[in-house]
């Protein structure tokens, strides 16, 4: 049966665009989230048509699909389900940059910083960039309607599509636009999959400064927090707490990083300014190599992260995150693992989400809240009633 | 060696030894930065022919002709913000690949036309531009 789907698979993709090696499905059964899963097969289309045949194929034969982008998630949503990997990055041509309209049109697997450092040449920019701009794809930035580092400035993914063309999970091709982008731009493709999208463009940023302060208490970040808050001329703020200062050799202190683009902040030299957002960049990876894995993100009220914040403390959690959005990324240690459901519930109680921005995935579907189920089993009914795409993803 | 990732035939596990290459990469958390750079990636665009995907293989203890096809640029041990010495951690892997009898066709080539012609690349005419070119 196997040799018979890659036999097909192959005359779709072309026969060096499917494998069924050992080691390929071994690499491709996880992600940046550590969750292992089985790959039956892995498929690289390289065009809109034969993603839309891979789909009609698969829903003809009962075959589960796993859309890919980069692999760089933290919530399992690319991890297959003894499913065939459908893996978007050979689909990564930017098809067409309108200069006076400001948009861009783009196939699925584009990475977020080659697309910047074309459209720079342009003079325009793709705002919305998580830490994991190098490597994270349009696909998977909009399946997760991920949040940026800039997001207090830019706001999220879906902020900036126009137009989805998709291939919904029963193989039927449609353009959505508007209200009905949401449907899949953050459902981390349970409808089906993004095979391009025309992408709103802002003007690159202004010249930048930065300022990194430090503070003894949350209360007093907090205070400094909201009086920067009231510029216009803050394009980013992260913090990273007393326990993360501590784990990279920092002084134990609660930091507060703020992007200006101005001459507000106290780091005028560019270099200098890239080598704050490098070390802001790594402490995730940072952490995780000191033992502390598994990450987190909670989004809590702004009052309320004291609280949060104190509570991980204690149970020498380190934590750090997008404050100016109120998302929150612990990282615990596998033997603290007990502490996270612990953490979920503190997060309820204290008028929280469990999850601001890496999605939900495999990984925390057990704390949807309720009215997610609801929506992502309605939208599964529209567009993926046999449950061909991401099975087992959210719900 | 043949079969598409070039370990059929091959003990595909190994403890001993590649436990060892395993803990001295111990730390990666598959983050994916290093696909960034990773000059086999770019060209291949696939997990397996990665800098993260052979951390992966690495972490299973499991051989594949991958280690080869690395340039050992060490463009990951820079990128890799969790300090992973991956690169290192590949030429011990090919080491003991070779070790073990299990060089690439490619490498066998390329020995063969050292030995017959004082370069890797065959009988080249003057003026004429070698048919196959390996390196590493
Ligand atoms: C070091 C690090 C830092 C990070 N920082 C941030 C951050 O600041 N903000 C943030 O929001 N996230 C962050 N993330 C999480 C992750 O990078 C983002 O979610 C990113 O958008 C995922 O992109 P990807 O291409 O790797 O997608 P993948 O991981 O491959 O996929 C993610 C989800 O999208 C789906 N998908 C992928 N492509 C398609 C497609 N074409 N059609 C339909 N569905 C698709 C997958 O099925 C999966 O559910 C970080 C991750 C790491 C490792
Ligand atoms: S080697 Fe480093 S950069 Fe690469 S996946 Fe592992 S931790 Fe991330
Ligand atoms: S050393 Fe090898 S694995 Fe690392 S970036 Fe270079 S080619 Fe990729």
């Amino acid at each position: 049966m196997e040799q018979d789907l890659k036999k097909r698979m192959g005359r779709i993709v072309g026969e060096g665009n499917v494998s069924d090696s050992a080691n390929d499905r071994l690499t491709f059964a996880t992600d940046a989230s550590q969750i292992e899963g089985k790959a039956s097969l892995v498929v690289w289309p390289t065009s809109a048509e034969q993603v839309h045949r891979i789909i009609v194929y698969a829903n003809r034969h009962d075959v589960p699909l796993v859309l890919r982008g980069s692999g760089t998630g933290l919530s399992g949503g690319a991890v297959p389900d003894d499913s065939v990997v459908v893996s978007f990055v050979r689909m990564d041509r930017i098809l067409r940059i309108n200069l006076k309209e400001r948009w861009a049109e783009v196939e699925p697997g584009v990475i977020l910083d080659d697309l910047n450092a074309v459209l720079r040449r342009h003079g325009l920019y793709f705002p919305v960039v998580p830490s994991s701009h190098e490597v994270a794809s349009v696909g998977g930035v909009i399946s997760t309607d991920a949040v940026g580092v800039r997001g207090v400035k830019y706001g999220r993914a879906s902020d900036w599509i126009e137009e989805l063309t998709v291939i919904d999970g029963t193989g039927k091709p449609l353009v959505l636009k508007k209200d009905r982008i949401r449907d899949f731009a953050g459902s981390e493709g349970v409808c089906g999959a993004i095979i391009g999208a025309r992408l709103r463009l802002a003007a690159p940023l202004g010249r930048t400064t930065a300022t990194l302060h430090a503070f003894g208490t949350m209360d007093d970040l907090i205070f400094e927090y909201r009086r920067i808050m009231a510029r216009q001329d803050v394009t980013a703020v992260e913090f990273w707490d007393r326990t993360t200062a501590r784990l990279l050799g920092m002084d134990e202190r609660h930091y507060l990083f703020v992007e200006f683009e101005s001459d507000a902040g106290k780091v005028k030299d560019a270099s200098e300014i890239a080598r704050l957002w490098k070390r802001r960049d790594a402490i995730a990876p940072t952490l995780g190599s000191k033992g502390f894995t598994l990450l987190e993100d909670p989004k809590v009220p702004l009052e309320e992260l004291p609280t949060l914040i104190g509570w991980l403390s204690e149970n020498g959690i380190p934590a750090f995150g997008h404050i100016g959005y109120g998302i929150v990324h612990p990282r615990f240690p596998k033997e603290k693992k007990d502490l996270i459901p612990k953490m979920f519930r503190l997060v309820k109680e204290i008028g929280g989400e469990v999850t601001g921005e890496h999605g939900i995935g495999i990984y925390k579907k057990e704390f949807v809240p309720e009215g997610t189920v609801r929506r992502i089993r309605e939208l599964k009914r529209r567009y993926d009633p046999k449950g061909i795409i991401n099975r087992g993803k959210i719900v | 060696m043949s079969g598409k990732d070039g370990t059929a035939g091959a003990e595909r596990r190994q403890p001993k030894d590649i436990d060892e290459i395993r803990q001295t990469i111990e730390r990666c958390v598959m983050c994916g930065l290093c696909l960034a750079n990773c000059p086999t990636y770019k060209a291949i665009l696939s997990e397996r022919i990665s800098a993260r995907g052979r951390a992966f293989l690495i972490g299973k203890e499991t051989l594949d002709e991958t280690y080869f096809h690395c340039t050992l640029c060490k463009a990951c041990d820079v990128m890799c913000p969790a300090g992973v010495p991956l690169s290192e951690a590949i030429r011990r892997m090919r080491e003991l690949m070779v070790e073990r009898g299990l060089r690439i066709e490619a490498n066998e080539r390329m020995i063969g036309n050292i030995r017959k012609h004082g370069n890797p690349f065959g009988e080249t005419k003057k003026g004429e531009i070698p048919k196959d070119l390996y390196c590493c």
